[in-house]
């Protein structure tokens, strides 16, 4: 049948690719990343040092309970990021219907819930090697620093995006795209799903609960 | 049709049963992607859920985390534990070598003839010297892996995802990726070289090293979200999203200078 004889054809035209490229192919190794630019220098030092920071205060603690860990990265993320930028654009328009207490009480609330998002998160990929690349000007005015994680274990390298903008106090994290996935994105659609079924007052509740829930130790 | 033609000795029926199924199941999932067309809210906000069919969506979803708990995390688990990470990654890697002509059929489809020629080098290549794929050898060579589907094919077709769809077992989706998906089980390359057996031991090994995959990622996940179907939800939409940018970064967000130097006052966060 006309099927077996071209899958013979397309057998011998595979083998035959194969032996041209296999003579030629070493010739095009070799393509390198394209060197971290220098102007942005400051904005790529910041977040090497955060992601340091951060690598080092999960793995000093390894032997200690998440909770220790937990409360070492807490500094560093606290220190780097501008929590209540991110918490304010996480819960979108629904910022306008809620009240004075429920703002305050839902600030409270975010710094532990998103502590312990990126804490378990980071926990996860355990005793990585942390690489700030390269940076690229937005036309926004902020900077997105690419970095990568190569986990020990191995796998594929986790590329990472860290949306940073200058403040009064220096740089700050607003935003962290991990594989084109923007935390700051998810979360509000997240809560946006949650406050739609449940109000404002039951999303403060679930992310109490979430942020309290006692946690399995990664590390063991 | 005469009785008297010479014909190929009959496959088990089970494995009739299942050539079978593949092209019900495309048949199933163009049907399914057509409603979901039908139900399309076209919403113009980026955070909006575009979500008109999220009851069943939710009662498909907790039917998928049933089976997954009984059946797929618990072989993923057996996977991990059994198999020594390196054997893993070789086993991704002839699962990946095994896609290559698809992802050759799809970017050609797309017009991304060098992506195209990058995929030959990759299987040719991979395929002989990488040992029917065990040795990524083309990544090491420059050759980088560029894979696509029939859903992002569509998509450079000018046909967006729609609503979305939480499909049994297959998980998150829309009507394109859902109809992707169908053209990509008919229209894959290996799939007519690998029948019976070989191509069932392809799918489930397929399905289980990508489950072993994202054990712990999906385990964090459910335990610090607030509503775990809407973040995989928007999970998928930003992961499929990457895919079809070919890994470029997203559009940067609207993320306003908020002033939070003073009291918290209504009058700060008018937009």
């Amino acid at each position: 049948m006309n099927i077996l004889i071209s899958r013979r054809i397309f057998a011998a035209t595979v083998m035959g690719m194969a032996v041209l490229l296999a003579a030629t192919g070493g010739l095009r190794a070799g393509t390198s990343d394209d060197p971290a630019s220098t102007s942005a220098d400051s904005a790529l030092t910041f977040i090497q040092s955060l992601g340091d920071q951060a690598v080092e205060a999960l793995r000093d603690n390894i032997e200690s309970p998440f909770e220790e860990r937990e409360a070492a990265f807490r500094k560093v993320m606290v220190s780097g990021f501008d929590i209540p930028i991110v918490g304010r654009f996480v819960l979108g328009r629904h910022w306008r219907t809620a009240t004075k207490e429920q703002r305050r009480e839902y600030m409270a609330i975010f710094v532990d819930f998103i502590v312990r998002v990126y804490a378990s998160r980071f926990d996860s990929y355990g005793g990585e090697l942390f690489t700030a690349r390269s940076v690229i000007d937005d036309e926004s005015g902020d900077k997105i620093v690419r970095a990568q994680i190569v986990r020990p274990s191995g796998g594929d390298p986790i590329g990472i995006d860290f949306r940073v903008r200058m403040r009064d106090e220096g740089y700050k994290v607003i935003d962290v795209t991990v594989e084109g996935i923007s935390m700051l994105h998810t979360h509000r659609v997240e809560f946006a799903s949650v406050i739609n079924r449940k109000g404002i007052d039951g999303l403060l509740s679930d992310l109490r609960a979430r942020a309290e829930a006692p946690i399995r130790n990664a590390a063991e | 049709m005469s009785e008297s033609l010479p014909r190929r000795p009959a496959p088990p029926r089970a494995i009739c049963f299942l050539a079978a199924l593949r092209h019900h199941l495309a048949l199933v999932l163009i049907a399914v992607a057509l409603l979901g067309f039908a139900a399309d809210g076209r919403a113009q906000d980026p955070y909006a859920a575009n979500d008109p069919l999220e009851d069943v969506n939710r009662a498909v979803f907790e039917f998928n985390q049933a089976v997954d708990s009984i059946v797929l995390k618990p072989l993923a688990e057996l996977y991990v534990f059994v198999l020594p990470q390196e054997v893993r990654h070789r086993i991704t890697n002839v699962l990946r070598n095994l896609g290559e002509p698809l992802n050759l059929v799809n970017n050609l489809a797309q017009g991304k003839f060098e992506r195209a020629g990058s995929t030959l080098s990759r299987f040719a290549i991979n395929s002989t010297v990488g040992v029917g794929g065990v040795f990524d050898v083309a990544t090491d060579w420059g050759y980088e892996r560029t894979p696509e589907d029939f859903g992002q094919t569509l998509e450079s077709w000018g046909i967006g995802e729609q609503p979305f769809l939480m499909l049994p077992i297959l998980g998150p989706s829309n009507p394109r990726d859902a109809i992707g998906f169908g053209v990509d089980m008919v229209a894959d390359p290996m799939g007519y070289l690998l029948t019976g057996e070989a191509g069932l031991a392809r799918s489930i090994t397929s399905g289980v090293s990508q489950r072993a995959q994202y054990l712990d990622e999906l385990e964090t996940l459910e335990s610090t979200s607030v509503d775990f179907y809407a973040a995989m939800r928007e999970l998928y939409r930003q992961y499929r999203a990457t895919e079809i940018r070919d890994g470029a970064p997203p559009t940067v967000l609207e993320i306003p200078d908020f002033d939070f130097d003073e009291e918290f006052d209504d009058e700060w966060f008018e937009e």
